[in-house]
């Protein structure tokens, strides 16, 4: 059982590599789909069978991840894909082999976090691939131009959070995902609007291009 | 009932706001109710009688129907007198409600409602546009204010406490506005600019709420100190020194009324601030006699400066509706246009240069006498007070009657200068005066009745009630002489002879015009020569040239010290730095992500390590 626990959190900080280094955006979606799936899934291998089967509770909020993350929100964000017309982020911010080394040194980042933690009772891996997918979220939203992966980015940003709360057993750990589900349900819904706004006032979907409506002097 | 007085006026400041539409409605509305709080306020304080919070009412529960009154034909023919009438009974109703609270939030709350609400008094003749810079100024003091309350109370939360930083952020706090030296900025700019009567409620009655603040929170909070009443006593007494005599200084050399009255004012917390300041001197040396003298000084002098100040923020109202102008140098021979006004004015300025038969004399006079118990006394420290307190005080005293002789003579006196054409007087705006002036005498004969009723059981006051009986009996003389010879010279001197009228200043010239008149300015030049280094008048001088000159022309004006050597290059340096730092607002979201991110990195690494 620890075996496939430990295959989960290895496929999760997997999943982080090949977000920083494809540009294809079906592809991304699909990985952080991936990555929604694995985080329904992974309460399922944690759980102490012996001791008899769980609540409500537990399915529910496993079905939840599962349906939104790995379902709804995908598809919403392939749909939103597909109406701007936009294939690949061609131009990131920071190139890909750049992305790649960067997300390495965090990984390695994450491990040294996670040892100087020292927390007892939680899967090996489980703290240094959350703190991997909360990087790599954040470093996505910084790196890369369309509005479509940035919100893609926060999603694995959320993923990480998630990740953390299921690892941790936290206590009010199902009424926090739920809260912070709905915030990424606000915020994908809100992008699939913009997204198809954006695209169709400005003809592209930069995000780095919205500076020119800043108020400051430099932006004008 | 007391409480009520609060509640009437904010509901008739709700009232006057909802009918905004209907100018006469909404100024009716207003005047009944300060006048409805005042007389519930005063019964209130007669029934509960809550002794020093009646003290803190006193002024707003006088000045707010005197000032509405006066509103009444000031703001005719303004934008929106709903507007006016609504926050004026407002300001009005947190002034009030703040000497009955004892919790320090909702103080604070009412506190930061008063500055809000007045804000917008201050800015009601918001389409002048040198006004933006004022009303910029008023809120940034009422904010700055707020802030540092806030942060007293944190710290005064926390468990070991922090001492003498404590007491010093609350003292700033209040000092704000209470116009402490250095923190007085705000009040020769808002005062000038704000409607008069608004300027007469700010100036007698809100700016007196700071030492309520510093007397009901920030002293308990003193515990912690070595000696708290030392340091309070010291602190408040050099503050006030340095108040008053700087606050005067300034006084005479402005040029603008308001502004002159503004910086009275400032001497004037600078009095009441040494008069508390010797209290607490007194009460650490357990020295009675002067304990009751300087707390006599400090109850006598709010009071005074409040109907007093009143009495001259109207007539400068008055003025300014006549004339369309405050500059005194512009103004001249106002006495003859508006007599009442001019009279009133002359008379409130003999009170508060502290001149002995009015009451601005006892309360200084009191001040004196404790000074005086302090210098007779065996302590070195209360001798070293008396002698600074007494000697601050007879220099503030003599500038005083240099800047109101300015005031009177310049506004009033002789030809008028550059007004042609002058208003006449109203009597809605003359009787307020009026009747704060009766008050202003009357509270000579009061005194010695009210504080021998209040201090009956004190054996070591006796002295001080016999000398308040004393004043008023010298008082009472000295007003039946000046009627006499009033009487004498106006209708038994004149009997049977002829009544020739020619023009002021003739002064032998040829053809006299009224611009060879001694201006204001010109009148207070020697002295403020004098005070120069301090003063730092700016100059513009083009003198006459040749034999047939064509032109010259002189022009100085006395800008604000603490601003030009103290904020102005604090702010400036402020603003480079913030300058530098707004780079970081690029409008690209990835940087502020970025930034976030860093932040959040350096955060848990820091945690980790630390």
């Amino acid at each position: 059982m620890n075996m496939t626990v430990s295959l989960i959190l290895t496929a999760f900080m997997a999943v982080c590599l090949l977000l920083s280094a494809s540009s294809r955006l079906l592809h991304c979606i699909r990985m952080v789909a991936l990555q929604g799936v694995l985080l329904g899934v992974l309460p399922c291998f944690m759980w102490n069978w012996e001791s008899g089967v769980p609540g409500g509770e537990f399915w529910f909020s496993s079905f939840i991840n599962i349906a939104v993350k790995g379902v709804l929100l995908p598809v919403m964000l392939v749909r939103a894909m597909h109406k701007a017309g936009v294939k690949r982020e061609l131009e990131p911010l920071a190139g890909y082999s750049w992305s790649l080394l960067i997300i390495t040194v965090a990984g390695a980042l994450a491990l040294w976090l996670s040892r100087s933690l020292e927390l007892s009772g939680v899967p090996v891996l489980a703290v240094p691939a959350a703190a991997m997918t909360v990087f790599t979220g954040l470093f996505i939203i910084i790196s890369r131009r369309k509005a479509i992966t940035q919100a893609l980015g926060f999603l694995a940003f959320e993923n990480g959070i998630a990740l953390f709360g299921v690892a941790m057993h936290l206590e009010y750990g199902f009424f926090v995902e739920l809260g912070i589900l709905l915030d990424v349900l606000v915020l994908v819904f809100v992008m699939g609007i913009a997204v198809f706004q954006i695209s169709r006032e400005f003809e592209h979907i930069d995000a780095d291009r919205l500076n020119l409506l800043t108020d400051t002097e430099e932006g004008k | 009932m007391i409480y009520w007085s609060a509640g009437i006026a904010a509901i008739a400041g709700v009232l006057a706001l909802l009918c905004c539409r209907r100018g006469n409605l909404a100024g009716a509305v207003g005047v009944a109710g300060t006048v409805i709080a005042a007389v519930t306020g005063l019964a209130g304080i007669c029934i509960s009688q809550p002794g020093l919070s009646a003290l803190f009412m006193l002024p707003t529960l006088i000045l707010a129907p005197a000032g509405a009154f006066h509103s009444l034909a000031y703001i005719k023919g303004h934008g929106n007198p709903g507007i006016y009438w609504g926050f004026f009974n407002l300001t009005a109703a947190t002034m009030l409600a703040l000497p009955l609270i004892s919790d320090f939030v909702p103080f604070l709350i009412v506190w930061e409602l008063m500055g809000i609400f007045s804000f917008v008094l201050v800015m009601f003749n918001y389409k002048a546009e040198e006004l933006k810079r004022v009303a910029w100024i008023y809120l940034l003091a009422c904010e700055a204010g707020g802030l540092l309350l806030m942060l007293f109370w944190a710290l005064a939360h926390k468990a070991e406490g922090s001492g003498y930083l404590l007491v010093v952020i609350g003292m700033a706090g209040f000092g704000l506005k209470a116009g402490f030296p250095l923190l007085h900025l705000w009040l020769p700019e808002a005062h000038p600019a704000a409607p008069a009567p608004v300027s007469a409620i700010m100036s007698g009655a809100m700016i007196n709420l700071g030492f309520w603040g510093i007397l009901n929170f920030v002293f308990p909070e003193a515990v912690l100190l070595h000696s708290p009443l030392a340091f309070f006593g010291w602190t408040l007494l050099i503050l006030g020194c340095i108040g008053s005599l700087g606050g005067i200084i300034f006084a005479f050399a402005q040029d603008n009324l308001k502004r002159l009255l503004a910086y009275s004012s400032i001497e004037n917390m600078g009095i009441i601030s040494m008069a508390l300041g010797s209290v607490f001197l007194a009460a650490h040396s357990q020295h009675t006699e002067m304990l009751i003298f300087a707390g006599l000084g400090f109850v006598f002098h709010i009071i005074n400066h409040a109907l007093l100040k009143g009495t001259l923020f109207l007539g400068a109202g008055q003025v300014y509706c006549s004339t369309g102008t405050l500059s005194i140098d512009k103004m001249g021979g106002m006495m003859k246009k508006t007599p009442v006004t001019g009279s009133c004015f002359t008379l409130a300025s003999l009170g508060i240069s502290g001149l002995p038969p009015f009451n601005g004399f006892i309360g200084e006079l009191m001040i004196y006498l404790a000074a005086f118990a302090g210098i007779c006394s065996n302590s070195m420290m209360l001798r070293g007070a008396g002698i600074l307190c007494a000697l601050v005080l007879s220099l503030t005293g003599a500038c005083a009657v240099v800047a109101f002789a300015k005031a009177v003579g310049g506004t009033f006196l002789g030809e008028s200068r550059q007004i042609s054409e002058c208003g006449k007087e109203s009597p809605w705006m003359y009787v307020p005066m009026i009747v704060l002036l009766t008050l202003a005498v009357l509270s000579v004969f009061a005194a010695p009745l009210i504080f021998g009723f209040l201090l009956k059981d004190i054996a070591v006051a006796k002295n001080a009630v016999e000398i308040l009986w004393m004043t008023a009996i010298f008082s009472a003389v000295f007003y039946a002489l000046c009627a006499w010879i009033f009487f004498w010279r106006r209708y038994v001197l004149v009997r049977g002879k002829e009544n020739l009228s020619g023009p002021t200043w003739d002064c032998g010239y040829a053809k006299p015009s009224a611009r060879m008149e001694y201006t204001g300015s010109a009148v207070v030049q020697a002295l403020a020569d004098l005070f120069n280094g301090f003063l730092r008048i700016r100059r513009k001088v083009e003198p006459p040239k040749g034999l047939f000159p064509e032109k010259a022309s002189f022009e100085w004006e006395a800008p604000d010290g603490s601003e030009r050597f103290f904020w102005a290059p604090l702010f400036k340096f402020f603003a480079g730095i913030s300058d530098r730092v707004h780079k970081f607002q690029s409008g690209y979201l990835h940087m502020y992500v970025l930034i976030m991110t860093i932040a959040l990195i350096a955060m848990i690494v820091w945690a980790i390590l630390c």
